[in-house]
């Protein structure tokens, strides 16, 4: 892939915390291209590092968080041209000025949450606008209309006078959305956007956001625990492990040929993708806290199929295809060959016979 | 349609505290029946004479009565007349000489300590763990920990005999000037408590999702203070105010002794160890006023700024 075509890379990123028990290394290294134009989704389980990931793009950080190594390198488009600003290394101001809602802009978790309880929607909307353009107020109004009507509300003059406990949660996420995108950023980073909504309004989120992503050409960083979620609007997949990218790979890749026992688990745990009536399996164990220094794969333990190594070393990325990654050893030459469960493999058939015929 | 139902709203507000106001002062009515002693404690006096002033003061008739004739000269202004402080001077008159000192204390004592204590609050959370962080803290603890008397007689001893800035005592010749250290004493409760609530309530605010999403809309770090940090952690505040004037009251009683102020506190002091029941109810009546008054006032501010409540009225 050319060096244009990214807007966002992330290396080799390593985060910790300051915590009464020790160091809770939170990333340890990870590494992510986003692609100018595409959405990659990020997946894996609670607490593996994707909100740490983003916040830290969006300089959201928790006093005790340290940046213990890496680089966001943003490449800018300006006037054709690309400008690779480190991320890492602007000043707050400049991140505030510059970066900040007009080049990448966020959605978050929790649409009950995450409006101002005490200013009106439609100030809350001007307030994003204003943020980055000079413009006449009416002006700015006229904006709010167009913006509301993108994001499919439709009676725009009651709800940019409602306060947000007037709206519904779909609503709320609605306007979220609506101040994203307000001053028109490259990049849209969306953290679980559908996760506290119902499932009904889970799906029209999804379809809007995706809209808005093919409309304005917008690179989406999508961060969820849900692989359905993840084969409607993901191009690229990152799973994450223990704030680790573990496997990456196109759609295609990660859903009809996973290789990492962790992607195995997280296929095999996915209701939407039970086809047969059989019970849903789930990974064994929970995820654990990394704590002072660490040692081998962090999923062995939890891992059927781990090998002895595993509890020594941490696995390197093993090439599957050009673009499909995996850190596991199963990969190795020398591994043995263990092949991908009978279950999951029945699915995946199944999944592509429904596709091939739908 | 909004002035009809603040109307209304006012309306059921003033009835409720009318009500409440009622069995305030029946409930005192009954406990100084109760209390023992009586006004007229001259032991010279024979049982004879205190038959003759019970009975002409209308004492001596059953408590129901009493009550009834006082409620009735009450909604005509007349709160009776003192018994033995100042004998046969009227409640009205003793109470209208002695409030406006007190309450220009009181609200200088609430104005300062609220807005020093506001003030100090955030900024020591604004600049959590910092060096000015630890000394408002410190002063927080030393504010809620030692009594107002105490800072009184240190205040009086520092800047009036030792420095003279300020008179030791309430001198009428200069009157505001002797506000200032009993206001100072008074309030210093209030600002610490204060302080300490805005300080927390302030980094709550602070980690809120909504200040997130503010914060990443790219708008600068004064403008999310002012618009979105500041107004949210403001109206947890003002609820705290209305109990922390009633603290507030309670400490002028002793405030106004330490600084010999002939304010109502004072008065109602005397009253009571005098066993005067008119001015004691008198006052009490008054104090129970200005406290519900106060938690009105506060209700309708804080319907004001969240708008969540104010609409809420305006539904019902
Ligand atoms: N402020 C903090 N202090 C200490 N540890 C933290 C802090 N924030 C996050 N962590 C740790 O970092 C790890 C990753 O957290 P993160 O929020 O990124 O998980 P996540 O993948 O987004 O999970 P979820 O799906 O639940 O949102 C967790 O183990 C968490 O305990
Ligand atoms: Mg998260």
């Amino acid at each position: 892939m050319t060096h244009e075509d990214i807007i966002l890379s992330i290396n080799n990123l390593a985060i910790s915390f300051k915590s009464f028990s020790g160091r809770v290394r939170a990333l340890r290294g990870v590494t992510i291209d986003v692609v100018r134009g595409k959405t990659i989704a990020i997946v894996g389980e609670s607490g593996s590092g994707k909100s740490v990931t983003v916040k830290t793009i969006m300089r959201i950080l928790s006093k005790n968080e340290k940046i213990e190594s890496g680089s966001i390198v943003f490449n800018n488009k300006r006037d054709n041209e690309i400008v690779p600003i480190d991320l890492l290394k602007l000043s707050n101001k400049h991140m505030q000025r510059e970066i900040k809602g007009k080049k990448i802009a966020m959605i978050f978790q929790d649409p009950m949450t995450s409006l101002d309880p005490t200013m009106k929607i439609g100030k809350q909307i001007l307030e994003a606008i204003f943020a980055h353009k000079k413009i006449k107020l009416k002006a700015a109004v006229e904006q709010v209309h167009q913006l509301l009507e993108t994001v499919g509300i439709k009676n725009i003059k009651a709800v940019m006078n409602a306060y947000p406990y007037q709206l519904s949660g779909g609503m709320r996420q609605r306007i979220v959305i609506a101040i994203a995108i307000s001053c028109e950023p490259d990049l849209l980073i969306c953290d679980e956007p559908t996760t506290a909504l119902d499932v009904t309004i889970q799906s029209k989120i999804l379809d809007l956001i995706k809209k808005i992503q093919k409309a304005r050409n917008l690179s989406v960083i999508f961060i969820t625990h849900d692989l359905g979620v993840v084969s409607r609007i993901a191009d690229q997949v990152y799973v994450m492990y223990a704030g680790k990218i573990v496997e990456y790979g196109t759609c295609n890749d990660i859903f009809y040929d996973p290789r990492h026992p962790y992607t195995w688990g997280l296929l095999e745990s996915t209701p939407d993708m039970a086809y047969l009536q059989e019970r849903l399996a789930s990974i064994p164990g929970t995820p654990k806290r990394m704590i002072g220094d660490v040692k081998g794969d962090q999923f062995a333990e939890r891992n059927r199929y781990a090998l002895n190594i595993d509890f020594r070393m941490e696995p390197p990325f093993f090439k599957v295809n050009d673009h499909h990654f995996a850190a596991t050893w199963l990969l190795h030459p020398k591994a043995p060959q263990i092949r991908i469960p009978e279950s999951l493999r029945k699915r995946i058939d199944l999944m592509k016979e429904e596709n091939r015929n739908g | 349609m909004e002035v009809i139902h603040m109307i209304r709203y006012i309306g059921k507000r003033t009835i409720l505290s009318l009500i409440t106001l009622f069995i305030i002062l029946f409930i005192l009515f009954l406990m100084l029946n109760f209390m023992p002693g009586s006004p007229f404690n001259d032991t010279k006096m024979s049982h004879e004479q205190l038959k003759i002033l019970y009975h002409e003061y209308g004492l001596d008739r059953p408590l129901a009565e009493r009550f009834l004739i006082y409620v009735k000269q009450m909604l005509t202004g007349n709160l009776g007349v003192s018994y033995s402080l100042q004998t046969n001077a009227t409640v009205t008159n003793m109470i209208s000489h002695t409030l406006p000192i007190s309450v220009q204390i009181g609200l200088q004592a609430s104005v300062v300590g609220s807005l020093i204590g506001i003030v100090l609050g955030f900024v020591a959370a604004l600049r959590k763990n910092s060096f000015f962080d630890s000394m408002a803290t410190g002063i927080s603890i030393l504010g809620v920990s030692v009594p107002s008397f105490v800072l009184a007689l240190c205040f009086s001893y520092i800047f009036s005999y030792k420095y003279n800035l300020f008179p030791l005592l309430y001198s009428s010749s200069e009157a505001f000037r002797s506000t200032i250290l009993p206001t100072l004493s008074l309030c210093f409760f209030t600002l610490a408590s204060i302080a300490r609530y805005s300080r927390s309530e302030m980094i709550e605010v602070m980690e809120k999702d909504y200040i997130r999403l503010a914060d990443a809309k790219g708008i600068t770090r004064f403008q999310l203070v002012c618009r979105h940090i500041i107004r949210n952690a403001m109206i947890p505040i003002i609820t705290v105010l209305a109990p922390l004037t009633v603290d507030l009251m309670a400490g002028s009683l002793v405030i106004e002794k330490a600084f010999s102020i002939p304010g109502m506190g004072s008065l109602y002091i005397n009253a009571i160890q005098a066993n005067d029941y008119n001015v004691v109810i008198g006052i009490s009546f008054i104090y129970s006023l200005m406290f519900i008054g106060t938690m009105f006032f506060v209700d309708l501010l804080y319907g004001l700024i969240d708008p969540r409540i104010r609409i809420a009225k305006r539904g019902k």
